[in-house]
């Protein structure tokens, strides 16, 4: 009888124990995701995902000036060739390329890094902001984000609908303007094939009419910066998963298109895809797309500041296309 | 001594007798073109073809060797339309009639090569004699809207390239007294864009063929720009005052050889 007692007792004991260890268990790896700040897997409050969004390959995300290279490039002049003889020349025309291309080059990167001064101002707030914060953000700003994994760069192919991105920034030298050029590729992938596609999408923002544009960026550690910038990445996602879906028509004329980007005119050649919100989504020469603000002229007043509700992607679903 | 002194004098007045000065920009005053200004004929140069220009190339083998380094550019180059170029005078005749100007647009194109020359030879007067347009055309003014190169530039320093190349833009505006032969307005405009990231994407070169086009409306813009209403000063004083306090009048900056306008009057 006490044998028996005792028994019970130790296997209620055991219990206890296995319990309280699978609880102090759940407890730490709890704790552990919360407090990583990179970790390998994002876990969405999704209890089952239809598309994933992959980590950028940098940690940081990319800004940079906005350059013009209109003025690149040396000036036309006269070249006489130390030539005794046909050798000669030929050696002394090599040698001036040579020597041309690399003043080129250079100029070119002097040029790109005068531009990058205007990140200056920044310098803290880009320093403490990562991909994994802008494409949390993006989410929350995505249509259909609540449905969406954020996954890891090293992670593998997952069945299903996976995008990657690589978001590169521009600020504007006034600071009112800012661009998102984002290099996005969409997998669809089953067990029959994989359909891959790919293509730049460049995001305008519209630009602010306020007095001091560099300060409302960074006033309270960035947020209308961080917030606009998930905004456009959120915006190129689904101008990219519906171009994927849409068939190309080339039946669309070209026409040079007159947008606005801060407070100058800037000019693009391209096919007219969709005009609401005082917004253009146009195609490019090269096939790329561009979400670009309106300018003021009578050929496109036209354009309505109305915005139709967003149809929403099916997202998730393999297509079928080659 | 003295035989030599002759000759060397000689000498400089033959060379300095062919050097031309330059036409400078002549501002725009509200004078010249409101209702009191008489009757304005609007006229356009005949529109060259989009070619390809190698500034520095000054060799003949020189020439060849850029040629035929930028061949398919310039293939492509041929295949360009000039766009809504040849309606810029409609719409520089729009702009006048809405400041109260009395305003004739020429349909033909006048070819300024085919005018005789004017014996005037100083600042701010044509070269080339425009008075036989009064007559013919009934107008008091001639508006005349110029484009000499269009396409694109890439500079060249003997056999090298030195820049990439990009579109360009390249004429001029004015507006002549046809009793007088004298600019009331002279504006040269150039423009010149590079290709957005890469340029050599042959056959058809999107991001340099995108800056043509760029360089088409920037150009209109800069052809039209004297005329917008808030543009022009009422007097030449204050238009003197404007253009000394205003950078933005300042053409773009050239790195191309001496082809002037006011030359080819």
């Amino acid at each position: 009888m006490i044998y028996i007692r005792r028994l019970r007792i130790t296997q209620a004991l055991l219990l206890g124990g296995i319990a309280i260890s699978l609880l102090l268990a759940s407890r730490t790896a709890i704790t552990a995701d919360i407090s990583s700040s990179q970790s390998v897997t994002e876990s969405m409050a999704v209890s089952k995902p239809t598309w994933f969004l992959r980590l950028p390959l940098d940690e940081r995300v990319t800004y940079q000036g906005k350059a013009n290279f209109d003025n690149a490039g040396n000036s036309s002049f006269n070249m006489l060739y130390p030539a005794p003889n046909a050798g000669g020349l030929l050696a002394a025309v090599i040698t001036h390329g040579i020597l041309n291309e690399s003043t080129k080059k250079t100029q070119k990167e002097q040029i790109q890094a005068d531009a990058d001064k205007v990140l200056l101002g920044y310098k803290a707030i880009l320093e403490n902001f990562s991909n994994l914060e802008l494409m949390k953000l993006a989410l929350q700003f995505h249509p259909l984000g609540d449905s969406a994994k954020l996954v890891d760069s090293s992670s593998e192919q997952k069945d299903g609908l996976l995008i990657e991105s690589k978001p590169v920034f521009s600020i504007a030298p006034d600071h009112r303007a800012i661009v998102l050029d984002n290099e996005i590729i969409i997998h669809r992938s089953s067990n029959t094939h994989e359909n891959v596609y790919r293509n730049t999408v460049t995001i305008v923002a519209s630009s602010n009419n306020v007095i001091d544009p560099q300060k409302h960026w960074i006033t309270n550690s960035g947020k209308e910066l961080k917030t606009e910038s998930a905004r456009l990445v959120a915006k190129s996602l689904d101008i990219a998963v519906r171009d994927s879906d849409a068939s190309k028509d080339s039946e669309i004329p070209f026409r040079t298109v007159r947008y606005r980007e801060g407070n100058i005119d800037k000019f693009e050649r391209a096919q007219i895809l969709d005009a609401q919100c005082g917004r253009l989504l146009i195609r490019t020469l090269r096939g790329s797309l561009m979400s670009v603000p309106v300018s003021n002229t009578a050929l496109q007043s036209s354009v309505s500041d109305k915005c139709n509700p967003a149809s929403i992607t099916q997202l998730g679903a393999t297509t079928g296309k080659p | 001594m003295k035989i030599r002194l002759g000759i060397l004098l000689a000498v400089i007045s033959i060379f300095t007798a062919g050097c031309a000065q330059m036409q400078t920009p002549v501002s725009l005053t509200n004078d010249a073109i409101n209702s009191n200004s008489g009757r304005i004929g609007i006229a356009m140069t005949p529109l060259p073809k989009p070619d390809t220009y190698f500034p520095g190339a000054n060799c003949l083998l020189c020439i060849a060797a850029a040629s035929v380094a930028n061949s398919s550019l310039t293939a492509h180059a041929k295949t360009l339309p000039h766009e809504d170029l040849p309606n810029l005078k409609n719409e520089v005749a729009n702009l006048l009639r809405m400041k109260g100007a009395n305003v004739v647009v020429i349909a033909e194109e006048l070819d300024v090569l085919a005018l005789p020359s004017s014996e005037m030879r100083e600042l701010n007067y044509a070269r080339k004699d425009f008075s036989s347009l009064r007559q013919k055309h009934n107008i008091d003014k001639v508006l005349v809207l110029q484009i000499g190169e269009l396409g694109f530039v890439r500079n060249y320093s003997a056999y090298i390239p030195a820049s990439d190349p990009k579109s360009l833009l390249n004429g001029v505006g004015y507006i002549i007294d046809l009793k007088t032969n004298k600019y009331d307005w002279y504006q040269p405009i150039m423009i010149s864009k590079s290709a957005d990231r890469n340029w050599d994407e042959p056959p058809k070169f999107p991001g340099l063929t995108n800056a043509y086009f760029q360089t088409i409306e920037l150009g209109k813009d800069r052809f039209l720009q004297p005329f917008n209403a808030d543009a022009v000063p009422a007097t030449a004083a204050a238009a003197k005052l404007k253009e000394t306090g205003n950078p933005s009048t300042q053409t773009a900056k050239r790195s191309l050889p001496s082809i002037s306008m006011s030359d080819k009057q």
